[in-house]
């Protein structure tokens, strides 16, 4: 997987290098202490401006997620909705839920929601866009291209067959990088239901690929031209 | 965390790019708008942690190799953002609440738009500029056109009695062109791109703090043919700048007026600064139609900027206004010998008289100009 893959994108360089400097082991949202989100979030209530610290913490992990499901040019908007509501509505949140991670995450995916149709243009924009091929030598890039061309379509095909509520645990776990404890905070759903979602969504997508694997991992990648048509 | 193909397939085919530092900017500065509001006190600074001075101060160190310092008459538009920037002090405005008529909303359309713009229309600018000559001359006018399409480029400057001084570009094949018709010479020369000036003046975004003294003057500064500091910015950096300015805090959306036929929406910078700018942008396509600056420093007079701008589709006839053409019986020269001293080049200093008198591209042509109907 390659680095901008990651479900939060940690700054690089000499940036990246004076971030950790002077602000520690923040960035994706993943390092940072549970108990230090649960401070800041009651701190902010008497110094709002505290709330800066949630941002810089988890900025980068949310819109990664609004972005991985709407594309870029909703996120920036998305992402900014996404704070602002957790700022006006800081008072409500429950110290005891530990990290603001996963209501963060909840209140993106309650916005995502309200966009179902940019979702869907996304899965078909990327539908029609190829492949990249990776690094390799040259008969490695053709089986790599053909095969993750040959998967692409079927993929956000399943994606966008899943039911709402499906698709949201399941891209809460693969793009939020959630567990299922915390999918279950985020959409105050039981972790019972979130195994059921969670199970019924991944059924689906590994028989898609399942069935494209049959196809592409033939040698050469040959058979996948089937599997495209 | 359950972590298998199926997942990791749904992360390489949904993740994108990371986040630019113009989004992180743009959000921060939505966000800082709210945070400032809810404050009962006089506004805090925007949400940063400590230690974020160090963090801004190196990605200006960073960005600043990318930046260049002089800037063009002709570059009143992104002068408009960057100087809001440079300028202005940070204060969060608006309520950030994502409705249609805030400034974050407003100028992000704009940048959107501006960025969309660039691969296809052709941005042409008339920047006519007012006031003292740099080094003390008399109080003058100079005027520029100025078109601009990707990387692609092309300024003229006229004399205040309308006379072409100089046209230069920079086409799609890395070659850059000036013409003087005042000395009646002209250069073409590889390697002088890669086009027109990163506008900016110091200190540009993500700084967003204020040092008048130092950028103020480079906001008019003229750029000098020959240097690539002399023309204007392009659509992408101005819609850069933009983003940045009003995360920063330095432009307001102040509500409608009528340019050109045109209900314009308004953004302007904060009262009371040291350098007043404003821009107005047609509602419809959120491209901007006109910008205007005005500096004031202490008793000293002022210099004014207005830069009228329209958006022309890539016609045939619209895209050969971005190549400079060479009128019969000009003399190559080397790039050096084309440049007369600096102070000819500026507002109130001794311009010599040229001996061709065509009026510009509204006018009388010279022998193989263009014409100029946009």
């Amino acid at each position: 997987m390659s680095a901008s893959a990651q479900p939060g994108w940690q700054q690089s360089g000499l940036l990246g290098a004076l971030d950790a400097l002077v602000s520690g082991p923040a960035g994706d949202g993943r390092a940072a202490p549970a108990g230090d989100d649960a401070a800041v979030m009651a701190d902010s209530l008497r110094q709002p401006e505290r709330f800066g610290h949630i941002y810089d913490r988890h900025f980068p992990g949310i819109y990664g997620y609004i972005a991985s499901r709407l594309g870029p040019d909703e996120a920036d908007d998305l992402t900014a909705e996404t704070f602002i509501e957790a700022f006006r509505r800081r008072a409500a949140f429950d110290p005891a839920r530990g990290s603001v991670r996963p209501w963060l995450f909840g209140i993106a995916t309650r916005l995502v929601a309200q966009h179902r149709r940019a979702e869907a243009r996304r899965y078909r924009a990327l539908a029609r866009t190829p492949a990249e091929p990776d690094p390799g030598g040259h008969d490695d890039r053709v089986a790599a291209r053909v095969s993750a061309q040959a998967r692409r379509g079927p993929l956000l095909r399943a994606l966008a067959g899943l039911s709402d509520d499906d698709r949201d645990v399941l891209l809460l776990i693969a793009l939020g990088g959630l567990s299922y404890e915390e999918v279950a905070a985020a959409l105050s759903i039981p972790p019972g239901t979130v195994a059921s979602r969670l199970s019924r969504a991944r059924r689906k997508v590994r028989g898609v690929l399942g069935a494209q694997s049959s196809l592409t991992d033939r040698p050469n990648g040959h058979g996948a031209s089937h599997a495209s048509d | 965390m359950p972590a298998t193909d199926d997942l990791e397939a749904i992360r390489e085919l949904l993740a994108g790019k990371p986040p630019s530092q113009d989004v992180n900017d743009y959000v921060r500065g939505r966000l800082s708008a709210v945070i400032a509001a809810a404050e009962p006190g006089p506004a805090a600074g925007p949400p940063v942690r400590r230690g974020a001075r160090a963090h801004r101060t190196a990605a200006e160190a960073a960005r600043s190799g990318r930046r260049r310092l002089a800037l063009s008459s002709a570059a009143a538009v992104g002068a408009l953002a960057a100087g809001a920037v440079a300028v202005l002090a940070v204060v969060a405005p608006g309520t950030g609440g994502g409705h249609a008529d805030t400034t974050a909303y407003v100028v992000k359309r704009v940048s959107s738009a501006l960025s969309a713009a660039e691969p296809g229309e052709i941005a042409q600018m008339t920047v006519t500029t007012r006031g003292p000559g740099t080094y003390g001359g008399k109080s003058t006018t100079v005027t520029t056109r100025e078109w601009s399409n990707g990387n692609q480029w092309r300024l003229m400057t006229y004399s205040p009695d309308g006379r072409p001084l100089y046209d230069e570009g920079f086409g799609s094949s890395s070659l850059y062109t000036l013409v003087s018709y005042q000395t009646r010479t002209w250069v073409r020369q590889h390697g002088l791109g890669p086009g027109p000036a990163g506008v900016s003046v110091l200190p540009g975004p993500p700084g967003c703090q204020s040092s008048p003294g130092a950028a103020s003057p480079l906001l008019f500064a003229y750029g000098l043919p020959g240097t690539r500091s002399s023309a204007s910015s392009l659509p992408s950096t101005v819609a850069g700048e933009l983003r940045a300015a009003v995360s920063c805090g330095g432009l307001t959306s102040v509500g409608r007026q009528r340019v050109d036929g045109i209900e314009t929406i308004e953004l302007r910078s904060r009262p009371g600064s040291l350098a007043s700018e404003t821009i107005w942008v047609n509602p419809r396509t959120y491209l901007p139609v006109r910008a205007a600056i005005r500096l004031a420093l202490g008793h000293l007079p002022g210099r004014q900027q207005m830069a009228n701008i329209t958006w022309l589709p890539p016609t045939p006839q619209n895209l050969a206004k971005l190549t400079v053409p060479v009128p019969s019986g000009f003399r190559q020269v080397p790039l050096a010998q084309a440049i007369p001293p600096i102070l000819q080049l500026l507002p109130g200093g001794p311009l010599q008289p040229s001996k061709v008198t065509c009026q510009g591209p509204d006018g009388p042509t010279c022998k193989g100009y263009p014409g100029g109907n946009s």
